[in-house]
């Protein structure tokens, strides 16, 4: 990006939406950085006016340790050699004997535990992102500075140590990953005359990298995938299954490489399927016999082969999954049918593939941004079977009496967990990403999540669920408080996968009897898209569809459908709650 | 208005984007009050990045007003290389 252009998109934006309000921590100048930092989120949040404020030139340490009482929703910590000690900068003049450099190492070491330290202090109330030094370690020492020194590889090796803690801590920290071409990154003469140490093409390249991260965005769910010329090279249909390759030998690596990334995702939870115009039957026998094929039949679901217009295809496949298009990557090396897909699903990304390797390695990139997670968790990583099975088993369509003998077979357990753990991302995420059984739509930050839950009148509810079918991991979360003789529930998510097992009411229930309480107040609101939950309302007995709803100990226990879970509450030991 | 003056002006509206342009082509340090360093670090670099040059920074300082910028942008034209580089 420009100076220029950077500058005109906050001059154009609009002051009067919501701030989205970020504390840039660096020990020089912010400069152009602040300025390239703001536009860069500016771009990608234009549903918000971006605010980059700064702290004290040279006081790296002090400006850290003001992320956390900062009215910023996000901090992000850069950081150089010459923030460590200023020898390894060009601002000041010290000497560089040689006797000197044990004392510089000592001394950036002591330096970078303390900010450590700080940054670790910060995340726990703010979510950070860290970039550490991105310039040429200084050419200190008398070594042929082709080569690399002993006193640049003892503090590399102390930053690569820091930088796998802190990638490692619990809290919100994110170690930035500036990878790519960083061309002349120093610009000596503005770090001499105005003390910022960056070219401006650095400045605006590590700007966009800290956007992309500092910036909310919505992970991706879900990959359709054509086969033919995407997942392999070759036609099934007319070359044959043992004519499709993915191989160097046969100049198709990319393909291969590509069938490795379904594959990792898959493994990871993300829900891939084919859609693929070819005889069910082939596509069939192509997985039994091609044993090599790096991405496996049971990674997709479904495995979607028609004659059918691609579009009606790709409708088939969000049902089964149930999520909506806005979640779903759809790729596909045909223009046309790209374009009909696209036009079909407008919220849906379309990609056209290419085999170049240019190309491949760009989706790679595209691919993991999309469905980036910090950790994949359990119930990641059981997602698709849970998909798989929820499509299997056989839900009575009608009657009360099919139904509870349906959900007493079942064997199902429920993990009920109160606690004030806001570091619980899992429950956050459901908050955040459900759609069709949420409360009132209401998302939340990580700073608002755990402040929610610093009152110790509040509570979170987290519930695991498991049947004879497998488990599906933690399904629902649920955000209360006490007040008076009252639960009041200000956010309430279930997966749309743990639907028809009354769940919600075993969540009600549990609300009744583990906090004593006469009514559960329910903060609700309609929204686009939870009909789910307003059906959930309409079924018990209450006063209609108003907020707050209402929900009476006496009238919910008399009406309460039965259930069948085998129930273990675990309430955390942080809990003084009268719960 | 000559090319060098409009360019210019262009710069300044994007440094200053609320003062007008005849306010712009007689401002200066005295007499903007949104004229500070940081507005004169930002305007060199567009200066820059518009104009393909380099300014040396201990030029910087005397770039503070509209008149000199375009004199001194004046300047580095006239020596500029056969191939349009300023040295």
């Amino acid at each position: 990006m420009k100076l220029t252009d950077a500058l005109k998109i906050l001059h154009g934006s609009n002051k009067k939406l919501p701030v989205f309000d970020v504390f840039l921590a660096c020990g020089s100048t912010p400069l152009h950085l602040q300025t390239f930092l703001a536009a860069f989120i500016q771009q990608r949040c234009p549903q918000n006016c971006a605010k980059v404020s700064a702290g004290i030139y040279g006081d790296l340490a002090g400006n850290t340790a003001r992320i956390a009482e900062s009215s910023a929703s996000v901090g992000v910590v850069v950081v150089e050699w010459q923030d460590l000690d200023p020898r390894l900068g060009i601002r000041r003049v010290a000497g560089w004997d040689w006797k000197d450099l044990p004392e510089i190492a000592a001394d950036t070491r002591k330096k970078l535990a303390v900010l450590e330290g700080l940054i670790v202090a910060a995340s726990e109330r703010k979510k950070v992102t860290v970039c550490l030094p991105t310039l040429s370690f200084p050419l200190l020492s008398s070594q042929n500075p082709a080569t690399v020194s002993p006193l640049q590889a003892e503090l590399e090796l102390t930053l690569a140590e820091m930088k796998n803690r802190l990638v490692r801590q619990k809290t919100s920290i994110a170690v930035l990953n500036p990878v790519g071409d960083l061309g002349e990154a120093f610009d000596p003469a503005s770090e001499l005359a105005f003390g910022f140490p960056y070219s401006l093409e650095h400045a605006s390249f590590l700007a966009e990298k800290m956007s992309a991260v500092v910036c909310p965005f919505s992970v991706k769910k879900g990959l359709i995938t054509d086969l033919d010329m995407t997942v392999w090279k070759g036609i099934l249909g007319d070359d044959g299954i043992e004519n499709v390759h993915w191989d160097l030998e046969h100049h198709a690596q990319s393909y291969g490489l590509y069938q490795q990334l379904l594959h990792a995702l898959a493994k990871e939870g993300v829900l891939v399927a084919a859609a693929t115009k070819n005889s069910p039957e082939m596509v069939r026998q192509m997985f039994s016999v091609r044993s090599d094929l790096v991405v496996k039949e049971e990674d997709f679901f479904p495995l979607a082969a028609s004659w059918r217009p691609k579009s009606e295809i790709v409708k088939d496949i969000l049902a089964t999954w149930n999520i909506g298009a806005d979640s779903v990557v759809f790729i596909d090396d045909n223009a046309f049918e790209v374009e009909e897909v696209g036009r079909k699903f407008p919220e849906m990304e379309c990609i056209q593939f290419n085999s170049s390797a240019r190309f491949v390695m760009d989706l790679w990139s595209d691919l993991r941004m999309k469905f980036a997670r910090k950790t994949v968790r359990e119930e990641d990583r059981i997602r698709s079977a849970s998909i798989r099975t929820m499509n299997r088993a056989d839900v009575p369509a009608s009657g009360n009496e099919d139904m509870d003998e349906f959900l007493r077979n079942l064997r199902a357990t429920l993990a009920l967990h109160f606690s004030r753990d806001a570091l619980d991302e899992r429950s956050l995420e459901l908050i955040d990403k459900t759609n069709q059984f949420n409360l009132n739509g209401t998302r939340l930050t990580d700073t608002e999540f755990r402040e929610y839950l610093v009152d110790e009148n509040s509570f979170l509810l987290a519930v695991g669920y498991s049947d004879k079918f497998g488990p599906l991991g933690k399904i629902s979360a649920l955000l209360g408080r006490r007040e008076n003789d009252e639960i009041v529930v200000d956010s309430w998510a279930l997966s749309c996968r743990a639907f028809s097992r009354r769940i919600e009411f075993a969540c009600l229930r549990a609300l009744f009897n583990v906090c004593s309480v006469g009514r559960i107040r329910l903060r609700w609101r309609k929204t686009d898209r939870n009909s789910y939950l307003q059906e959930f309302l309409s079924s018990l007995p209450g006063t209609g569809l108003r907020d707050p709803f209402l929900v009476e100990r006496g009238l919910f226990f008399r009406d309460c459908p039965a259930l069948f879970h085998d129930v273990r509450t675990h309430i955390g030991e942080e809990f003084e709650m009268k719960l | 208005m000559t090319a060098i003056d409009s360019k210019l002006l262009e710069c300044m509206r994007t440094v200053f984007p609320t003062v007008s342009d005849e306010k712009l082509t007689e401002a200066s340090v005295e007499t903007l009050e949104q004229w500070d360093s940081l507005a004169t670090v930002t305007l060199a670099a567009l200066i820059e990045e518009s104009f393909a040059i380099e300014i040396d920074p201990e030029e910087v300082a005397n770039l503070n007003s509209f008149r000199s910028i375009a004199s001194f942008l004046g300047r580095k034209e006239q020596h500029a290389q056969p191939d349009g580089e300023c040295r």
